[in-house]
């Protein structure tokens, strides 16, 4: 028996066994291949689900302490307090957990208003969870304004994110809702109590007392004071 | 031959099995990505909630500690002092154009009955404003009281689970998810009162401890003021005397009570170790530890907890720190500044 004879053989052999054995293989694979691509499908669905879900959660605990430094508690009025807050339109997005998802018409989208005036606190977490993002995600990206703690020393802020799965054969699964909801600790610059400084502003509209979290002039954050290098 | 059919032969059905133990891999695999899934979600969960936790209740002792700096300033402001309009927060006020009668807090102090500071124009002067200041330390006094009963950790306070409902409701209407079934709480101020044990939750239950927490103290600044005399009969100026606001108050046998302005009293008030960009010191502040428990897919169940501290700033705020009084030289006056603010351990 020769190299190539026995080669022959051998081929010979295989075909006998796949396509000669019953039939049975070959309509085993053309039932499991397939299973095992949606099968392949899903567990990538699954994992990119579970990876973004922790991603949002992330999103969530980084934008709570960002509004926990940041928010401005003291100011000129009211008014200006929401300003430099950026919620002072009311122009938040709409929370989308609650809403009928429909994938055809991706109604979700709809939901999502225009980022606050850079600087305030509110675009600085819009824009810190769009960043954790890829930029193609930003259409489902929601960040309702956030609610303030009832005593007012931690605020909410929530993070949804609708993730729409691609169609498999012509079958579209549902979107995907990954919500987080986290934490902020008040503002804690902004202990100055505003009774013994003057409430004029200038130009800009800014309050360079003591008890503005900016200064008039630079707008760079002050009182910020610390001296032990705590 | 045989040799080498007979394997080829039993290939045949064997994709059955195959995939059956690639799908089986692929379900075990999909059971960890989910419960790793769940464990790492839960984690950031409860890191969050330590956080804000430990700052919610830091930035409550911090807020108390700015209501006492507060009173101490609005005793610099008993009237219009200068024709510069009134000091601003940590800064010394003018104490040259003072109402020698009602000085800033500020300004009061002269024990050695200098003659370039205040000098009050008799002892009943002195007097006088000794009581005006003792009715702010007592309202000091009494929100302390307060704040410290609220922490549950004040005098009238049993240190029972009861009596810390008022900083329970706060925390839980601020962060509803520290009520969360299987959710346990424990909060501490004092170094002696961090909880070593790491107990799982109550199965169904939560829980929100805060017998940890330990009352804030303050000790009051006795001011010694001079105040001018006048010789009897004669009518005529007599020496400068000088004395303590607690001694020209006291009556009787009493012992003298310090009366002037509120500061933290270190020595006697909870502090944790925490560690700064200095390295470890011992701060004002609030640990924070919470556990939660995980069931995940096998019918285990992980716990899972994270721990905060957050501290008071060093130097945040001013509290009787000693400036130089820039209208007269050689002296330096306590300043006080309400702005006190807190951080979490490792922040920046």
């Amino acid at each position: 028996m020769n190299s190539k004879r026995h080669f022959k053989f051998q081929i010979s052999n295989f075909k006998f066994a796949i396509c000669h054995s019953s039939g049975q293989a070959m309509v085993e694979m053309v039932f499991l291949i397939p299973l095992l691509m949606i099968l392949a499908a899903g567990v990538i669905g699954v994992v990119y689900t579970c990876l973004q879900g922790i991603k949002v959660q992330q999103a969530a605990n980084l934008v709570a302490r960002i509004q926990g430094q940041e928010r401005v508690a003291g100011g000129f009025s009211f008014q200006t307090i929401q300003q430099d807050n950026g919620v002072a339109s009311n122009s938040g997005d709409a929370d989308p957990t609650n809403l009928k998802l429909d994938s055809q018409s991706q109604n979700w989208r709809t939901l999502q208003k225009p980022t606050p005036p850079s600087g305030t606190v509110y675009a600085k977490i819009k824009d810190a969870v769009h960043n954790m993002f890829d930029p193609s995600d930003a259409p489902d990206l929601f960040v309702p304004e956030p609610k303030y703690g009832l005593v007012g020393y931690s605020d909410q802020v929530k993070v949804v994110r609708i993730w729409q799965p691609p169609s498999v054969f012509g079958w579209q699964l549902p979107p995907v809702t990954l919500d987080a909801t986290a934490y902020g600790g008040e503002d804690s610059h902004m202990y100055g109590l505003v009774r013994w400084g003057s409430t004029s502003y200038n130009t800009l509209g800014n309050n360079s007392q003591f008890w503005s979290q900016r200064d008039g002039n630079s707008g760079a954050r002050q009182n910020l004071q610390n001296p032990n290098n705590d | 031959m045989r040799l080498l059919r007979a394997p080829s032969l039993n290939r045949s059905g064997q994709f059955v099995p195959m995939a059956a133990m690639v799908m089986f891999t692929v379900v075990v695999f999909l059971g960890a990505v989910v419960n790793v899934y769940k464990v790492a979600r839960v984690k950031l969960k409860v890191q969050n909630l330590a956080d804000a936790a430990a700052l919610n209740v830091a930035s409550q002792i911090a807020s108390s500690i700015n209501k006492v700096t507060d009173l101490n300033e609005w005793m610099n402001h008993f009237i219009e002092v200068s024709p510069n309009g009134p000091s601003k927060p940590g800064d010394v006020p003018d104490c040259v154009h003072v109402n020698a009668s009602l000085p800033p807090l500020s300004c009061a102090e002269n024990p050695n009955k200098n003659t370039s500071l205040n000098l009050f124009p008799a002892k009943g002067d002195a007097a006088a404003y000794a009581r005006l200041v003792n009715t702010v330390n007592q309202s000091q006094m009494m929100f302390i009281n307060v704040y410290n009963n609220f922490i549950g950790a004040g005098v009238g306070s049993s240190g029972s689970a009861a009596s810390n409902s008022s900083l329970k409701s706060i925390l839980l209407s601020d962060i509803p998810e520290l009520a969360d079934p299987g959710t346990l709480v424990t909060i501490w101020n004092s170094a002696g009162a961090d909880p070593t044990s790491s107990n799982l939750p109550p199965p169904g239950g939560s829980s929100l401890n805060t017998s940890g927490i330990q009352p804030l103290k303050f000790k009051i600044h006795d001011i010694t003021v001079s105040y001018r005399t006048t010789v009897p009969i004669l009518n005529v100026p007599g020496p400068n005397e000088s004395m303590s606001l607690g001694v020209l108050l006291k009556t009787g046998n009493q012992a003298a009570q310090p009366v002037g302005w509120m500061d933290l009293d270190s020595s006697a008030s909870p502090l944790l170790s925490v560690t700064t960009a200095r390295g470890p010191q011992l701060r004002l502040g609030v640990g924070v530890k919470v556990q939660r428990s995980v069931e995940v897919i096998g019918g285990l169940t992980i716990p899972v907890s994270a721990e905060s501290v957050a501290f008071v700033v060093d130097g945040s705020g001013e509290m009787g720190d000693s400036k130089p009084d820039p209208f007269i030289a050689n002296v330096e006056r306590p300043v006080f500044k309400p702005t006190y603010w807190v951080k979490l351990v490792g922040a920046k």
